[in-house]
């Protein structure tokens, strides 16, 4: 618990008659790159701005560092959040913006910053509204990686990218954070493409966590299950199955459980094909509106 | 401290960018104002010790206001407690209003030195409406307050247009196009037993003993109260981030 760094406790924000998070608890550690998953709604921009001070809880706690984070300077010192919507001055030109934000993050890198500036290829000379919406989001990633703060929240940092473009966002993250280790947190819809750097993923819907664990544990927690029918119904009637669907003559199960080797070598000498779910499927069966799948 | 300090360069390094912009376009349009005096030859112009105070008042008021939300938004996106922000723009706009006295003070300057050779009548405006000997203190404390007295209220409505939108404005705008329809025949129609203005004229510090100094403090009180308002606004204000913000 020494690694911890970030703490919420039963967290709530209600806008109007909307509960957009409730009773939301959740420990963070240190130098892990945490996914913040969920559908659109789900709550996940409401958490990040609550972390941040950017709006206030109904009632709750959040404790940064140990202390109570809520309009703290020594907390919010320690954030660097890049959001998804534009908060930039529009005729403040990139190389302006970079050098003002260089003087709010002690751990700001500017060789970095125009090290990345040159890489992602972003033209310094260029005013903020002149930008594209995919270079929006690369200034965004720049300072939000140059500023090596203890916590990095990305909020949708991929939107208007290419894949290629993304690809070396992966990249980079990953080659900074090895050399910087610090936690990072990625709210995104693209999760397919993202799981892999992700060392913990948070589920959320409807306003509360459903999940946080490791992605390895995550992967392991669900498994598809096939075979024909009879030997389904027969075999998996005392496993947990969350989801079924017929491919043909061939009955497809979703087991919510984790799968040891006993149980492995039992189904296969059943003749049922046992495979892993991509954590974007896993995904779509945690947050099924029709589901109530839950990870402890 | 450091945050603080910050936010201060921020607010106004931005704010004097625009300024000298703005001085720079008065005094072109000064210079051609004088060069059309000379094709016309006219001997009898007169020109005003305050003809730099209207443009620059209705400059700084638009500017402080427009410049509100984008700037309380980046300075809230770089980890920014509210009250540094609204402490960081009290500093700010008062030293922008030092700053706005030192660019009226020298334009006057410029424009003195280039009529006074060619004998234009000059008239002090404040020394018409005060009816007395001006000094320095008195013109900088009433330049000053004054500057301070728009900045404060102009940073009051950018907080209320920032908390209830679009609609703050419109209803302001339109208060304040109806106040020019009914205002002035208020002020007539009663003649000197009129409260309203009675009160003008106390505001204003007109037909007052060192009536320069009551104006002052009467500028000097506005600024205040608009800023605590602002203050209270402000530090309680969630984040609204509007598509083109």
């Amino acid at each position: 618990m020494n690694d911890m760094i970030l703490e919420t406790a039963n967290l709530t924000k209600t806008y109007k008659n909307v509960t957009a998070l409730n009773d939301f608890s959740i420990t963070l550690e240190k130098n892990k790159i945490y996914g913040l998953l969920g559908r659109n709604g789900a709550g996940k921009t409401t958490l990040l701005n609550l972390l941040t001070s950017r709006i206030f809880a109904h009632s709750g706690d959040i404790n940064i560092f140990g202390e109570n984070a809520v309009e703290s300077e020594a907390a919010l010192s320690k954030i660097c959040y890049m959001p998804e919507k534009n908060m930039f001055i529009p005729k403040m030109k990139v190389k302006e913006i970079i050098a003002t934000s260089s003087e709010f993050y002690e751990n700001f890198d500017m060789n970095y910053a125009d090290k990345l500036c040159d890489k992602f290829k972003l033209s310094k000379g260029k005013k903020y509204h002149e930008l594209s919406r995919g270079y929006e989001s690369i200034l965004r990633i720049v300072i939000g990686l140059a500023s090596h703060s203890p916590i990095t929240i990305f909020d949708e940092p991929v939107l208007g990218l290419d894949a290629a473009v993304r690809d070396m966002f992966y990249k980079e993250l990953l080659e900074d954070f090895i050399e910087h280790p610090r936690t990072i947190i990625i709210s995104t819809h693209l999760i397919e493409e993202s799981a892999n750097i992700f060392s913990d993923i948070i589920i959320i819907k409807d306003g509360k966590l459903i999940s946080l664990t490791s992605t390895e544990e995550l992967r392991e927690s669900m498994f598809y299950c096939s075979g024909r029918e009879d030997i389904i119904d027969r075999v998996l009637s005392d496993m947990n199955v969350i989801h079924t669907e017929m491919v043909g003559s061939v009955k497809v199960c979703v087991v919510h459980q984790k799968l040891e080797a006993s149980e492995l070598k039992r189904l296969q000498d059943e003749n049922l094909d046992v495979s892993p779910i991509p954590i974007q499927k896993l995904f779509i069966y945690f947050t099924d509106n029709d589901k109530e799948a839950t990870h402890e | 401290m450091n945050r603080l300090s910050n936010c201060i360069k921020f607010e106004t390094k931005k704010a004097t960018k625009s300024t000298l912009i703005f001085m720079l376009f008065l005094l072109v349009f000064y210079t051609l104002s004088i060069v059309l005096t000379l094709v016309e030859h006219s001997n009898n112009a007169t020109y005003s010790s305050m003809g730099f105070f209207m443009p620059f008042s209705i400059f700084l008021f638009i500017n402080v206001s427009i410049s509100y939300t984008p700037h309380y938004n980046f300075l809230l996106m770089l980890g920014n407690s509210r009250k540094t922000i609204m402490f960081s723009q009290f500093i700010s706009y008062f030293i922008i209003a030092v700053g706005s006295v030192i660019a009226v003070a020298l334009l006057e300057l410029i424009s003195q030195a280039m009529f006074k050779p060619m004998h234009f009548n000059y008239v002090n405006l404040l020394n018409i409406v005060y009816r007395t000997n001006l000094t320095f203190v008195s013109t900088v404390s009433w330049y000053l307050t004054l500057f301070m007295a728009i900045c404060f209220f102009s940073l009051f409505l950018g907080a209320m247009r920032y908390k209830f939108g679009k609609i703050f404005s419109r209803i302001f705008w339109a208060a304040f196009a109806l106040s020019w329809i009914f205002i002035p025949p208020l002020l007539m129609v009663s003649g000197n037993k009129s409260n309203l203005l009675n009160f003008v004229k106390y505001f204003f510090g007109v037909d007052y003993n060192n009536g320069i100094y009551v104006a002052s403090a009467n500028f000097l009180i506005v600024a205040i109260i608009f800023g605590i308002i602002t203050y209270l606004i402000g530090i309680k204000q969630e984040m609204i981030v509007s598509e083109k913000n």
